[in-house]
């Protein structure tokens, strides 16, 4: 009895359990919320190019051109995909206003806007029921500074 | 043994310790943890903020130039562009209180008193005096963390901010040709030689008669580094003080023409218009009525009277020409614009000068809105809007000109320009247009003399020359503005040239010079000159003078985003020369 009562065998691995749960959470949280605010700085930083790409319709490698990229506006989403360090998963799309009115036509001054998004990556997938459905996105919109390619608006694209 | 042992094993005993070490240690890794996660959500939201505020401030630079420099309208679109990046509303408080100690010359601030619907009235939207420099510094803005609140330090705070400015393209912006405000046919411009000794534009000008060979190694052209310190990077800029009217200064030189001077270009001028001697003197303000800004009027041919101005180092910047060329999205700008061409007989009337009846419709109008009235099939708003405010006879007299011209001859110029250059063909401009004007211009429009004062020139009446226009707009300024590099020269108006020579820098338009020939047997060491009608081949195709002045026109007065598909045509910059650039 006495014995029992001193006896600290398997204290530590109790201790350590009840240190390590918490341990691993915010261990996992720091990382996770680290790898997910890389993610959302990423985009952000993608729709920051993107845009500019877009709005002076920015000429794109020639390469582009013909590879599964029917459309000027697939060229500067992939371009802008490009730009991201983790464009796997990221959705770009683009869409035009024309402010004009009468419309004639998207021309230099109209608005463009350029969205990307993707779903949270999760490294450690401990937060998952609550990260699962997060999805981040980024929505810049700015104005036409060259007459846009034809075919840009309404370009979705999921970068490769 | 046991019990005293007890009291022993207590005071050494280590039982709880772990809870105190695990307490300290979970206190750290919050705090850090919470440091962490707060700060990467800083670095987000400053990374939104930055995108706000470059967005915002690139979007006001557009709008200053589209939107003919509007304060208001710029400053609501930089609120509007932040409210939507930043998907929330920045309230009036919050830009009331944003400090920005690096804000610009003109805070709206300093600016509502003159513009009293200006929203925001903030430190943090700025523009320099120029107005073609808009800076944002976003109001601060909470990065929602999961910890400092907690632990009692709040959220972290952030801000951006951004410069946009607004530049021409291509190093130079320079106007493509200008001219005096008092030019008229016959009149002499001097070019400023520096000396005696070095003089002998007249040369230049008339090219290597006999006995008249032009002094190519002595004549100071304007575009020349080393005389005006345009280097390769900004060729083709021009320095419109190098030049000089009245021919008493000494070290000037009398050229006998009027002249205008090209980017890459020197261009006998053949000034029309009309007798302005019952007119407002050149360069006196008008107020029509109908035009709460002023107007200068006198010279009347084809005469834009805004109060436009000039950069003469860097050419047109911000908003400076937006009624004259620029495809206008604002009606109201055409309404307070005045070039006209004279009225032909076959067409109504529309505004009358001096017994000469003019049309109303502005020229710009016949670019690109003309383009979008054919595509609509409806009437040009600011061609309606000029006839009513200023026809007094009223009716609608003018937005059939573009079908009209277009059935009768533009298609057969639209089908031989497109087979010469099939890249000039974009999305918003259309060939149509130049041709429509300068049909307009050749039925319409009388010139009087030739440069040698000899009676109309024949071709200018002719269809086939419409197939390569020869006319240009180019900006007059007064020459008492030219007094030196670094200032705003106002546009006191436009005037009508027909093109008449050209010459080519052997030095700077290589491009141009390697691909024309044969050349004109007077071709210099320094300048390819080649006169109206004569025949020149350039290897795509262009035969005439006539052609290369068609280029200089849609180049430099159309659109420069037109010229850059190919590069065989003279690279000069045109009016669409805005580009917008971070600064900051």
């Amino acid at each position: 009895m006495v014995r029992r009562q001193g006896d600290e065998r398997g204290a530590a691995l109790v201790e350590f359990a009840l240190i390590a749960m918490p341990l691993f959470l915010i261990l996992f949280g720091t990382i996770e919320f680290g790898w997910a605010f890389f993610q959302l700085n990423d985009i952000r930083h993608g729709a920051r190019e993107g845009i500019r790409l877009v709005a002076v319709d920015s000429d794109l490698d020639p390469a582009y051109a013909g590879v599964d990229m029917d459309t000027n506006g697939e060229r500067l989403a992939q371009a802008t995909c490009e730009r991201m360090d983790q464009e796997e998963g990221v959705v770009v799309t683009i869409s035009l206003r024309d402010l004009d009115s009468p419309a004639n036509g998207l021309d230099i001054g109209d608005d463009v806007t350029l969205r990307t998004s993707k779903g949270l990556d999760q490294l450690t997938m401990v937060f998952d029921p609550v990260l699962r459905s997060v999805e981040l996105d980024e929505v810049v919109t700015s104005r036409l500074e060259q007459s846009p390619s034809a075919n840009i608006h309404g370009t979705t694209w999921a970068c490769r | 043994m046991q019990v005293t042992g007890r009291p022993v094993r207590r005071a050494t005993g280590e039982r709880g310790v772990a809870a105190i070490v695990f307490a300290l240690m979970l206190t750290a890794l919050l705090t850090m943890s919470a440091i962490a996660i707060d700060l990467g959500a800083g670095y987000a939201e400053r990374r939104h903020d930055q995108n706000t505020a470059d967005v915002a401030a690139m979007s006001g630079a557009v709008q200053a130039v589209l939107g003919g420099g509007v304060v208001d309208d710029v400053v609501a679109e930089v609120r509007a562009k932040v409210d939507t990046t930043l998907d929330k509303t920045v309230t009036d408080a919050e830009w009331t209180a944003c400090k920005d100690p690096a804000h610009l010359e003109l805070t709206t601030i300093a600016l509502a008193p003159a513009n009293p619907t200006i929203d925001p009235v903030t430190e943090c939207i700025s523009f320099n005096l120029g107005f073609d420099r808009v800076r944002v510094k976003l109001p601060p803005q909470e990065a929602i963390g999961a910890f400092g609140p907690a632990l009692g330090f709040g959220n972290i705070t952030t801000s951006a901010a951004a410069v946009a400015q607004v530049e021409a393209s291509n190093g130079a912006g320079a106007p493509p040709f200008i001219a005096f405000e008092n030019a008229k046919k016959g009149d002499f411009v001097c070019l400023r030689t520096g000396g005696a000794e070095n003089a002998e534009p007249e040369n230049l000008m008339q090219g290597n008669g006999p006995g008249n060979a032009p002094s190519v190694s002595t004549a100071l052209d304007p575009c020349h580094s080393a005389n005006y310190g345009v280097s390769s990077s900004t060729f083709g800029t021009v320095k419109p003080y190098a030049y000089k009217s009245g021919c008493t200064s000494p070290g000037n030189t009398e050229i006998r023409r009027a002249i205008a001077i090209g980017m890459d270009h020197l261009l006998g001028v053949f000034p029309g218009g009309f007798d302005t001697a019952a007119d407002t003197a050149p360069g006196a303000v008008v107020n029509d009525g109908y035009d709460s800004r002023q107007r200068v009027d006198g010279w009347d041919g084809c005469k834009a009277a805004y109060p436009n101005t000039l950069q003469v180092d860097t050419g047109f910047t911000a908003n400076l020409l937006r009624c004259a060329l620029l495809s206008p999205s604002n009606s109201d700008i055409c309404v307070n614009d005045v070039p006209r061409l004279k009225q032909g007989a076959g067409h109504p009337s529309g505004y009358t000068i001096t017994n000469e009846t003019f049309d109303n419709t502005p020229l710009w109008t016949f670019f690109r809105r003309a383009k979008a009235l054919h595509d609509e099939g409806a009437p040009v708003s600011c061609v309606v809007a000029a006839t009513a405010a200023q026809d007094t006879g009223g009716g609608v007299e003018d937005v059939d000109f573009f079908n009209l011209a277009k059935t009768t001859r533009a298609g057969h110029y639209k089908t031989q320009f497109l087979d010469l250059y099939p890249n000039w063909r974009k999305p918003n401009w259309d060939p149509y247009d130049l041709f429509d004007w300068t049909d307009r211009c050749l039925d319409e429009w009388q010139v009087g003399t030739n440069l040698d004062g000899t009676p109309k020139d024949p071709e200018l009446f002719t269809e086939a020359i419409g197939d390569y226009p020869r006319f240009a707009f180019i900006p007059q300024v007064a020459e008492a503005s030219l007094s030196g590099p670094g200032q705003l020269v106002h546009i006191e108006g436009f005037l009508p040239v027909y093109l008449n020579r050209v010459y080519i820098p052997t030095s700077g338009s290589a491009t141009a010079r390697d691909m024309c020939g044969p050349y004109d047997t007077r071709v210099s060491e320094r300048y390819l000159v080649h006169d109206a009608g004569q025949p020149w081949s350039c290897g795509v195709g262009n035969d005439d003078i006539a052609r290369l002045a068609s280029m200089v026109l849609a180049c430099g007065m159309v659109s420069d985003s037109l010229c850059d598909k190919d590069s065989n045509l003279p690279q000069t910059a045109g009016l669409d020369v805005y580009e917008f650039r971070l600064i900051e």
